[in-house]
């Protein structure tokens, strides 16, 4: 009774290291109480069922404590499966190397041997005791890491090749306890092996987080990029309303001159012909929308431009855009990419269904929407999963989008696909950010 | 149903064209009733009041569409406005009127069956009915009418823009009234209450205000979701 007792404390004490580990990495889907309630119930029954089943042969408990600490990962965090199981597989490598050390660390430094341990309880439990909280305080100086913070924004895939090599120092760790029983190795051989193998394993954990770095740095470099090309779409948007304008003074002049001297001539016929055909000449658009702000008139002409030639059907929904307090390099960041994926989206619908309706209205705060016929998309997390082939040249539109709406902490975003139109919707405060 | 249709254009040319368009490329179901207009001067407040679509030519030399969109308004809010035009500029006035869509006539067969088309599915959408039973008895208003439902212990209170009908009680649940009138642009802003979005003049984390100046209180716990649903529904057609 006291064993199984020591047994599912121990387990118990193993879920709540579990828990710090998780939290490094990944984003708990309950919060406060509710969180720690459920792992404890999780935690009791995990225990509970492990030293009354008692699995027999290392395989099966290995698979046992495992399938445990997945499930917990499963249960209690958010994120991807295959890499809630290797952050399962890599802390129980972790805890699993640091037992057998510490086990075999005493066996080799009072000359001992396995089964003479397990005779002493006192000897067995102050092991376990000194295990814990050996566990424990590299969990909490792990926590001091600021580089492992990262909660949901862990991307598995640069961490699935480490997945390989900790299964195998599982593995290859179990295979020492195994010839350890039989008294086919000594206890020296396996503290240096399990050393080893706890430092590939530290060091999966410091190369990954270091290649994830450095991706997300280059991601970073590029969506600067992407922001400093809006942001130059915009400079040249205005550039070219401007020397539009220029150039419809200069005519404005010309055509003045003309008419005054046909009327001078008395020639009204071909004064009235002059102006019928300036009026024909009048129906290229040249101005789409007038919102009172010249910057974003100029972007938006820019896109209604880009929209009519490749045949869709551009609304727009306006009010008086001139008391915009928010910067205007942010608004162009927005605006730019947010038309620029409804664009490219309708552009694969045929002709007749491009359709696509942008919303810019300026009430107590500033509500901006894009809706465009699009086939159906799928939403995951509040993105899009890319499609193309190369994907590292997707997403730094609605990344960039993301990065300036987190600069203001009122804003409100929602991105919905529903009856065959995407929409995506942002509120944000009329105001300056700090 | 029948659509009540205006056609004003001082270009007596073009609105017969697009006057016959309606009639003749329009389905049966339902049927429209156009009338034609060349004077807008000629328009009474009235009359204008009296179609549920509109087309009105934007540049009419002494009377703008636009002009004729604010005399409409301030009469009802109801109907649909198409602006036919030579030249689109969206603008705030636009905006300020409420326009459905722009028109340019030089793509008027291109566009107008689509823009038609959307501009009944709106109305079908307008002229939804809701029931409920009031003393044995069953009874009908139309969606648009409601400003807000009141769950008052067992009975549900009907609040409306008709003052004869605002007040009246029935057995109800909130709960399924709310489920039930979620896609119809109703949004549950408290436990007790169920408003109809297109009735929403301001929505904050605390209080919101509806076109008869009525407050209610908004659910703080709820706010993030109920915003984001205010705003999706703004932002649709």
């Amino acid at each position: 009774m006291t064993t199984a007792f020591f047994g599912i404390l121990y387990t118990v004490l193993q879920c709540f290291d579990g828990v710090l580990f998780f939290d490094l990495f990944l984003k708990r889907r309950l919060s406060g109480q509710r969180f720690w309630w459920t792992a404890a119930a999780m935690a009791l029954a995990f225990g509970a069922l492990l030293n009354l089943l008692h699995p027999r042969g290392v395989p099966l408990k290995l698979a046992a404590v495992l399938g445990g600490f997945w499930l917990m990962a499963l249960v209690l965090y958010r994120g991807g499966r295959a890499f809630r199981l290797l952050l399962a597989s890599l802390f129980y490598a972790l805890l699993n190397g640091t037992e057998q050390l510490l086990v075999f660390g005493v066996l080799g430094a009072l000359q001992m041997d396995l089964p003479a341990l397990y005779n002493s309880p006192a000897l067995f439990q102050a092991t376990s005791a000194a295990e814990q909280f050996l566990v424990l305080s590299l969990l909490l100086a792990a926590r001091r890491l600021p580089s492992l913070r990262r909660g949901e924004h862990t991307d598995w895939r640069w961490w699935f090749p480490g997945l390989f090599l900790t299964v195998g120092s599982t593995l290859v760790s179990a295979w020492l306890l195994h010839s350890a029983v039989h008294g086919q190795t000594t206890a020296d051989v396996i503290v240096v092996c399990t050393a080893f193998l706890i430092c590939v394993n530290i060091l999966v954990i410091r190369i990954n987080d270091w290649l994830e770095q450095n991706a997300r740095a280059r991601e970073q470099a590029l969506a600067l990029h992407e922001k400093l090309h809006a942001q130059a779409e915009s400079i040249e948007a205005l550039t070219d309303a401007y020397g539009t304008q220029r150039r419809l003074t200069h005519d404005y002049t010309a055509h003045l001159a003309c008419l005054e001297g046909y009327l001078s001539q008395g020639d009204c016929d071909r004064a009235r012909d002059y102006v019928r055909e300036l009026l024909r000449q009048q129906n290229d658009r040249l101005l789409f929308v007038n919102t009172h702000n010249a910057a974003l008139d100029a972007l938006f002409n820019q896109k209604a431009r880009a929209a009519e030639k490749q045949g869709i059907d551009l609304r727009f929904v306006v009010n008086d855009l001139s008391g915009l307090k928010i910067r205007t390099g942010d608004l162009a960041v927005l605006i730019s990419n947010l038309m620029d994926n409804a664009l490219e989206a309708s552009l694969r619908l045929p002709q007749p269904q491009r359709e696509m309706e942008v919303r810019a209205v300026l009430e107590d705060t500033f509500l901006f929407s894009v809706r465009n016929r699009s086939l159906p998309v799928q939403i995951v997390d509040g993105t899009i999963p890319s499609t193309k082939p190369d994907p590292s040249l997707h997403g730094y539109g609605l990344a960039n989008v993301n990065t300036i709406l987190d600069l203001y902490p009122d804003s409100f975003r929602r991105m919905s696909c529903k009856d065959g139109w995407f929409s995506y919707v942002i509120e944000l405060p009329n105001r300056l950010r700090s | 149903m029948t659509v009540r249709i205006l056609v004003c254009d001082d270009d007596a040319a073009f609105a017969a064209r697009l006057s016959r368009w309606l009639r003749e490329n329009t389905a049966r179901e339902p049927q429209p009733e156009v009338e034609t207009c060349t004077d807008p001067l000629s328009l009474t407040d009235a009359r204008l009041s009296a179609f549920d679509i509109l087309f009105l030519d934007i540049d009419m030399g002494r009377c703008s569409g636009i002009e004729l969109a604010r005399r409409l308004r301030r009469v009802q809010a109801r109907s649909l406005l198409i602006f036919v035009t030579n030249y689109v500029e969206y603008s705030p006035e636009g905006y300020e009127v409420g326009a459905f869509r722009f028109l340019l006539k030089s793509r008027l067969e291109e566009k107008l069956p689509a823009y038609y088309a959307a501009a009944l599915e709106v109305l079908r959408r307008r002229e939804a009915v809701y029931t409920y039973a009031l003393n044995g008895e069953n009874c009908r208003i139309r969606l648009g009418d409601i400003l807000y439902l009141e769950s008052r212990g067992r009975m549900l209170c009907l609040h409306t823009t008709d003052p004869a009908r605002s007040g009246q009680a029935f057995y109800g649940k909130m709960e399924e009234e709310s489920r039930r009138l979620a896609e119809s642009g109703f949004l549950r802003v408290h436990k007790s209450y169920l408003v109809n979005i297109a009735h929403i003049r301001r929505l904050n984390h605390a209080e919101t205000e509806l076109d008869d100046g009525t407050v209610l209180p908004v659910s703080r716990r709820n706010y993030p979701t109920i915003r984001t649903t205010y705003l999706n529904w703004k932002c649709e057609p």
